[in-house]
């Protein structure tokens, strides 16, 4: 796209037109070349359609192609407003897209389809050929033209087109590997269920950066729970329902979490805990409420073991003491 | 002459890294004998692998991870009954249902090979004598269908048209997404013929569809679309033999109705790859052997028992039963 809008402004400056390019000096050999593109372009096109013309006037057999003749010439002439509008000031672009309205290049590679072979059992089916006499001058003109437009007038617009598309699809498939390999692996079967529920009206370029979460098992420690100086065992628990975002910037690898939690019940609980759960990346914090025994309810602090670890944390010990430790251990 | 980019998607299963090569090797020797040259000077062949993203689904206990995904009772029952039952055919369905309800197993393999296909089609526009063609074989047609849609819904038809597709045992229409019908007014999928219109987004100028009546893959909600342009060709025949795999893709490719087709395609040649010539090789080839009494009698009752059969089970069971017949 980019090279197709500088060919546009660069255009628009030869002819006189005011634009960004007015600032360089003379452009290098290749751009040189893509600017002659139009009117070296319209020159073949008024070559073809002159020797298509008198070949169809000397063609003794021309009322019988007439109808093809006329359809070509049609196509021709509004392949020659779009090059003629190529070789105008760049349209305005759409505010909404970024794209050129009617973007006269656009129309160009677009009228690539209508000039392809086409090849069926019977090979003259171009046009719908196939109705007319294969030793018809005009045909034989067609055919030469077709390739000429295919090859030197379409083809080039078309192709850079599509290098454009083939960097965009490159850039997609690798993003839902990595969307593949680090969000969709980590679902447990109930969560793919739900997730491809959600999912499955969605148009498939749409890779999701955010999965649900569904009874997802958790384990973690408790790090802090009011002022006893007490900390229970370690944890085991799920998330009941949560949402999981993933960073389309770092592989599609986790970014921030929220989920509602469950517990299992704790030695000297009365009944298992609920309470809330924040991710980030591979860490989880959280917060837990539940009732003891003696019917006091008590509020804790959760971390994951995988910080636990971080900080060099053991299960018996508290967040401050965890912390104080890291404070001596860190002193000179 | 033609250039031509030839790429094969595969089907069901794991599959060998030269599983095109007699397809290909007996395409070279039909083009020595009938045009007098080599087909190698000016076609390159190439095979699309996507077996591997089935082969690590099925490594993480594919069907624990599809059962509840499944959203189809009838082809739920259908493979556990399958797997009851230890069937080699398991695995190989197991993949079809893996593609049909693990989306993001679909997508990667979408993306995967519309990324590795888009080199062939950039090709095109750089010279009239550039050509592509798609041979989708069983599974591989439902690939293609979804990897041509892809590409069509990523702006690629608005510039190039795809020369021509040939699915063989074309099961696009069984296995069709909900949001991407294979062919269903008014026909959504991209991966049709073009109608000339400027503005219809379709991705292919030829669309071929060959089906062997007796494989019982293609059988099941057939792929019949209505109305479509005079460049969609539809191709049915018979080969059968005791030693014959119906659904094999060299059994397809050795039908003469097919391999003419081919080769037309890929030499774009119609003088030489006439529909005369077609006749011509039909004659010559020798007929098939007929199938014993009782095997002929089974796969009648099959065929018209499933004949109007359409849902995903139906073609699971039907494939369970001619292999439990020895039809297969």
């Amino acid at each position: 796209m980019r090279p197709l809008a500088s060919l546009l402004l660069c255009t628009a400056l030869l002819l006189g037109g005011p634009g960004p390019c007015s600032a360089r000096p003379s452009p290098p050999a290749a751009e040189a070349q893509q600017l002659d593109f139009p009117s070296k372009a319209l020159a073949t096109l008024q070559d073809s359609l002159t020797r298509l013309q008198n070949a169809h006037a000397a063609d003794p057999q021309r009322d019988q192609v007439k109808a093809l003749y006329d359809q070509a010439v049609r196509n021709l002439l509004r392949l020659q407003s779009s090059l003629e509008a190529l070789r105008q000031p760049p349209p305005p672009l759409d505010a909404a897209t970024g794209r050129a309205l009617l973007d006269p290049a656009r129309r160009v590679a677009q009228e690539h389809r209508v000039w392809m072979l086409n090849f069926d059992a019977d090979p003259n089916q171009l046009f719908g050929m196939d109705l007319a006499p294969e030793d018809s001058a005009t045909i034989l003109a067609l055919r030469d033209l077709q390739k000429q437009v295919y090859g030197d007038i379409t083809g080039p617009p078309a192709a850079q087109f599509l290098e454009a598309k083939a960097k965009e699809l490159q850039v997609l498939a690798r993003r839902w590997e990595d969307f593949y390999t680090h969000a969709t692996l980590q679902e447990y079967p109930w969560e793919s269920l739900a997730n491809a529920a959600l999912d499955r009206k969605r148009p498939i370029d749409a890779i999701p950066t955010r999965q649900v979460k569904l009874g997802h098992p958790i384990s973690g420690v408790v790090a802090y729970q009011g002022r006893s100086s007490s900390s229970g065992p370690p944890l085991m628990g799920a998330e009941l329902v949560g949402l999981q975002w993933f960073d389309p910037d770092r592989s599609y690898k986790p970014s921030w979490g929220i989920g509602v939690l469950a517990t299992v019940k704790a030695e000297g609980e009365r009944q298992s805990g609920v309470g809330l759960v924040v991710s980030y990346r591979d860490f989880k914090f959280g917060a837990r409420q539940s009732r003891l025994s003696d019917g006091r309810t008590v509020t804790q602090a959760l971390i994951s073991i995988n910080l636990a670890r971080y900080f060099d944390f053991s299960p018996n010990q508290s967040l401050v003491e965890a912390v104080s430790r890291l404070k001596t251990s860190s002193t000179p | 002459m033609p250039r031509t980019n030839l790429v094969f998607f595969h089907g069901m299963g794991v599959q060998d890294p030269g599983y095109h090569q007699a397809v290909w090797d007996f395409l070279v020797e039909k083009h020595q004998a009938i045009a007098g040259s080599d087909l190698r000077a000016t076609c390159t062949p190439k095979a699309f692998f996507y077996h591997d993203i089935f082969t690590e689904l099925r490594q993480a206990g594919s069907l624990d991870i599809l059962r509840p995904l499944i959203q189809d009772a009838g082809a739920l029952k259908a493979i556990e009954d399958l797997q009851a039952s230890n069937a080699f055919l398991y695995t190989h369905v197991l993949d079809v249902l893996a593609w049909r309800f693990h989306a993001p197993t679909r997508n990667r393999i979408i993306t995967k090979l519309a990324a590795e296909l888009m080199p062939f089609i950039q090709t095109l526009p750089k010279s009239p004598d550039n050509n592509l063609v798609v041979v989708g074989h069983s599974l591989g047609t439902a690939v293609a269908t979804e990897v041509i849609h892809y590409l069509g819904t990523h702006g690629v038809s608005e510039f190039q048209l795809i020369p021509a597709v040939h699915m063989l045992a074309d099961v696009a229409k069984v296995l069709e997404q909900p949001e991407v019908p294979a062919y269903r007014p008014p026909t959504p999928s991209l991966c049709r013929p073009w109608t000339q219109d400027p503005e219809d987004r379709a991705m292919l100028l030829n669309y071929f569809n060959h089906r062997n009546e007796l494989d019982p893959i293609p059988l099941v909600d057939r792929f019949r679309p209505p109305e479509w342009p005079k460049t969609y060709h539809e191709t049915v025949f018979r080969s059968w033999g005791e030693q014959v795999q119906p659904h094999d893709l060299l059994t397809y490719v050795r039908a003469p109705a097919v391999y003419v087709k081919l080769l037309r395609s890929i030499t774009q040649d119609g003088a030489t790859y006439s529909a005369a010539r077609e006749q011509l090789e039909l004659q010559a080839t020798p007929p098939s052997s007929p199938l014993g009494a009782e095997r002929q009698a089974k796969f009648e009752q099959l065929a018209t028992q499933y004949e109007d059969a359409s849902t995903l089970g139906d073609f699971i069971q039907l494939g369970r039963a001619f292999s439990d017949s020895n039809l297969w």
